[in-house]
């Protein structure tokens, strides 16, 4: 029953537009930024008519930045190559760590189980440079740093806690009775695992591994510190468009929006399972 | 034997006797004699208290039931009965039982949280204080939540002040962490970006701790152990 006054639907329909004008208008902004020149964005006052240009995008995908001050070579489409590659890797790493740690964690109750959970939740809230200065030392004794391996390896600090929390409250939802039936037939526990609890949960160990995939991605501070300019990801490799003739602030913009992409098409199309994800994360754990 | 016999036969006269009799007394003076009083005396409440409206019987003074429209919503003319759980849709007479969930059972939980800003909006509460007194309260811990997860996050704020301004201009956006990185790769001033962190770490180890704490609380509260 909408019992709700002209006024007051006039008045909501105004603030949600608000809204949406304050969240769309930086997407929007960055998106016509990229079809335009540096000269046509620092004008001022800056306006909505322009001429578009494919060229920060020809720039990016050829390598080739031509800035105010001569040449410079950029590797955007390796860094993005290497977000990818680590991003995919760290989440299939930390999914195949994580899916049955979280199941053990939901199922059986041993010694110091909460508490190495625990643990394992709080480095999602350590700062990140508390770990990784001293990282930086032992991985250079290791010869860790820059390489995929050290990298994929530190970015379980980001995917796997996530991982852990948020497929455990999922397996606690599930009944153990289901199990349990199972396994009078006289199944082992592994099979159980593999054959009922996984496709059981695999909507959240979907949307964990998604959410993972996002927050990997969207990293800036592991590559800034233990990967040099071949194995960076574009969140770090975007630090090569402010150069000494200035930033150059459309080939930042089209970078930002070929790095975007990937991940907005990854949610717009996961959408659903994010959400859910995200609510179990948050109140279910 | 004879004697036996005849002392038997006696005994079953007498039961039959007794059974025409209170068949006749109990089974249809009694009742003809209690509906005649309550027919006399007592003639709504032994009909069934019945409630009627323009001429048409609406329900019963003593069954709760829906005032509801043909869409089901609620309308404001009738006071609205408290829930029934009797039935299938509620409110059916010839259920002798409700719900049997417990206070604690989350799905009871739910369902009368769902129901309170509805009852609210019924009775003419403007909207503002349903919001308010009742859908921001429900709201808090997820608020609390949700705030300090982010407050935990904006404290240990490095990317963009890092990509942007690197801590300036001077030094008024030195952050922990920016703070902590130049200190270490610019001034290889490693014993002072150790203590910067250990002072991050300790605030955002407090904050943590009161975040999981909530955290817990609320996975227990969906879970029905609390």
């Amino acid at each position: 029953m909408d019992r709700s006054s002209i006024v007051e639907r006039v008045l909501r329909a105004l603030l949600l537009t608000v809204i949406v004008i304050f969240f769309l208008f930086p997407i929007v902004w960055i998106l016509l930024m990229s079809f335009q020149t540096n000269e046509q964005i620092l004008r001022i006052p800056p306006s909505l008519s322009f001429v578009p240009t494919l060229d920060n995008y020809r720039a990016l995908i050829s390598g080739h930045l031509l800035t105010s001050a001569g040449s410079l070579d950029i590797a955007f489409m390796r860094n993005l190559g290497n977000s990818v590659l680590l991003s995919t890797c760290a989440v299939v790493l930390a999914l195949i760590l994580g899916v049955p740690a979280a199941y053990a964690f939901a199922r059986f109750k041993f010694w110091l189980s909460e508490d190495i959970a625990f643990t394992l939740l709080s480095f999602r809230f350590a700062p990140p440079l508390l770990v990784l200065l001293p990282l930086s030392l032992y991985f250079q004794d290791l010869g860790l740093v820059d390489t995929y391996v050290g990298l994929i390896w530190v970015y379980q600090l980001i995917a796997l806690p996530l991982i852990l929390w948020i497929v455990r409250g999922y397996f606690e939802d599930i009944s153990p009775d289901i199990e349990n039936a199972y396994r009078i037939a006289g199944h082992s526990w592994l099979r159980t695992f593999f054959k009922i609890a996984v496709p059981l949960a695999g909507p959240g160990i979907a949307a964990a591994g998604l959410l993972s995939f996002i927050f990997c991605w969207n990293n800036f501070v592991f590559a800034l510190i233990l990967a040099s300019a071949d194995k960076q990801p574009v969140t770090v490799g975007a630090l090569a468009f402010v150069t000494a003739s200035g930033i150059q602030y459309g080939q930042v913009a089209s970078a930002i929006v070929l790095s975007v992409t990937p991940t907005l098409l990854l949610a717009l199309y996961a959408q659903r399972w994010l959400v859910e994800g995200l609510s179990l994360g948050a109140v279910k754990g | 034997m004879p004697n036996n016999l005849s002392a038997s036969l006696r005994q079953y006269a007498a039961a039959v006797r007794v059974l025409l009799v209170l068949t006749v007394l109990l089974g249809i003076v009694y009742p003809l004699a209690v509906t005649g009083v309550g027919q006399l005396l007592f003639r709504a409440q032994a009909n069934g208290s019945l409630v009627s409206s323009g001429g048409h019987v609406v329900g019963s003074g003593l069954i709760g039931q829906n005032f509801t429209d043909a869409k089901g919503n609620p309308l404001p003319q009738w006071f609205q009965p408290r829930p029934s759980a009797a039935g299938a849709s509620g409110y059916d007479p010839t259920s002798s039982s409700a719900s049997n969930l417990g206070p604690s059972d989350p799905d009871l939980v739910k369902a009368i949280q769902g129901r309170r800003a509805s009852a609210a909006a019924l009775d003419g509460v403007p909207r503002l204080f349903v919001f308010l007194r009742i859908t921001l309260p429900m709201l808090s811990p997820y608020i609390i939540t949700a705030s300090l997860f982010r407050l935990l996050d904006a404290i240990q704020q490095f990317d963009i002040v890092y990509a942007m301004t690197q801590g300036g201009p001077g030094n008024t956006l030195l952050v922990f962490q920016v703070r902590a990185y130049l200190e270490f790769y610019q001034y290889t001033n490693v014993g002072k970006s150790a203590a910067l962190l250990v002072v991050l770490w300790a605030i955002t180890y407090v904050l943590s701790n009161i975040f999981i704490r909530n955290w817990l609380r609320l996975r227990a509260r969906s879970h029905g152990t609390a």
